[in-house]
């Protein structure tokens, strides 16, 4: 009787694993589900990031401007590398010290297969240069964004007309 | 032959669990921007032409613009826009001024059932009748949609 009983709790249990399995492996294979995942991700990973690029301070420019080059990837990201000391002398020259906040950002386009998304942001942006008042500018940007192999990055960003 | 069954059990319900955590930690949530592809370019496109449409006027024919903002606002807006709209009415039959509004460029920031959160970049263009260059202006302006009877209405406008 007992083993009658185990043999149908067997059956039931194998049963609920393939279903759970089952809803696994779709889960993992669903692109529109994907692309909801990547889309959290970008925009968790680009604000910071976008934050970091537009924060110097020239008493700590050198680490600064490593932090920008970590923060993005692609060609932007070697081309930052290349200018490292041209941008270092530059805020150092201009003693500059800018600060961001993300106000807004929305992703427009996606695909998780390549790696590759677009945002819309608007970045609160406060700079001052040569120990003068702050001035506060509101940016509104386009930005490409790569999946890297440390996460998603920024591989470009574009002022969009301001 | 019991122990047997007893370990088939207990093997093919943590393998239940954790599947099923698995699948649990690939759901993308509620948020259907970007997901639902279809319905993602279906608010956009009605929010982008109901922004154009009720920032956009002309001196000469301003009761277009408030028809158009009669169907494309609702709940709040409504109140938000006329207010706004009443000094931008003044100035333009004063100053023959003509407006147009286009939409640079929307993203979805979240969309679920008939709520959505949008962001967008516009490029305004402002011309004087009879006079002086037309001036150009930008503006971001976070939206809130509602859909009413299949329609997208703009329910909040903040500019950023």
């Amino acid at each position: 009787m007992t083993q009658r009983l185990l043999v149908v709790l067997a059956a039931l249990s194998i049963l609920a694993a393939a279903f759970a399995g089952w809803s696994w492996w779709r889960a993992a294979s669903d692109e529109s589900s994907a692309r909801g995942r990547s889309r959290d991700e970008v925009l968790a990973a680009a604000g910071p990031a976008l934050v970091t690029l537009n924060t110097i301070d020239y008493r700590t420019a050198a680490a600064d401007v490593d932090r920008w080059i970590a923060a993005t990837t692609g060609q932007y990201g070697k081309d930052l590398s290349g200018d490292r000391q041209l941008q270092i002398d530059r805020a150092v020259t201009a003693r500059t010290v800018s600060s961001a906040s993300l106000v807004q950002a929305a992703v427009t386009e996606i695909d998780p297969a390549r790696g590759s998304a677009r945002l819309l942001a608007v970045l609160d942006v406060r700079v001052s240069t040569g120990g003068g008042a702050v001035s506060p500018r509101l940016n509104r940007l386009t930005v490409d964004v790569s999946r890297s192999p440390s996460g998603w990055k920024i591989a470009a960003v574009q002022a969009a007309g301001s | 032959m019991t122990r047997a069954l007893v370990l088939v059990v207990a093997l093919a319900l943590g393998c239940t669990a954790w599947f099923g955590i698995e699948a649990a930690s690939l759901s993308p949530g509620d948020n259907q921007a970007l997901v639902d592809v279809q319905a993602t370019s279906d608010v956009s496109s009605q929010v982008s032409d109901a922004v154009k449409a009720v920032f956009s006027y002309d001196y000469a024919n301003l009761p277009r613009t408030e028809r158009a903002a009669a169907e494309v606002l609702t709940g709040d807006a409504v109140r938000q826009y006329s207010s706004q709209f009443a000094s931008a009415r003044t100035r333009a039959t004063a100053e023959k001024l003509t407006r147009t509004t286009t939409v640079r460029a929307v993203g979805v920031r979240s969309l679920r059932g008939d709520s959505a959160d949008l962001l967008l970049f516009l490029d305004q263009q402002t011309v004087a009748q009879g006079g002086g260059a037309p001036t150009s202006s930008v503006a971001q302006l976070a939206v809130t949609a509602k859909r009413v009877d299949g329609r997208w209405k703009l329910a909040t406008l903040t500019a950023l």
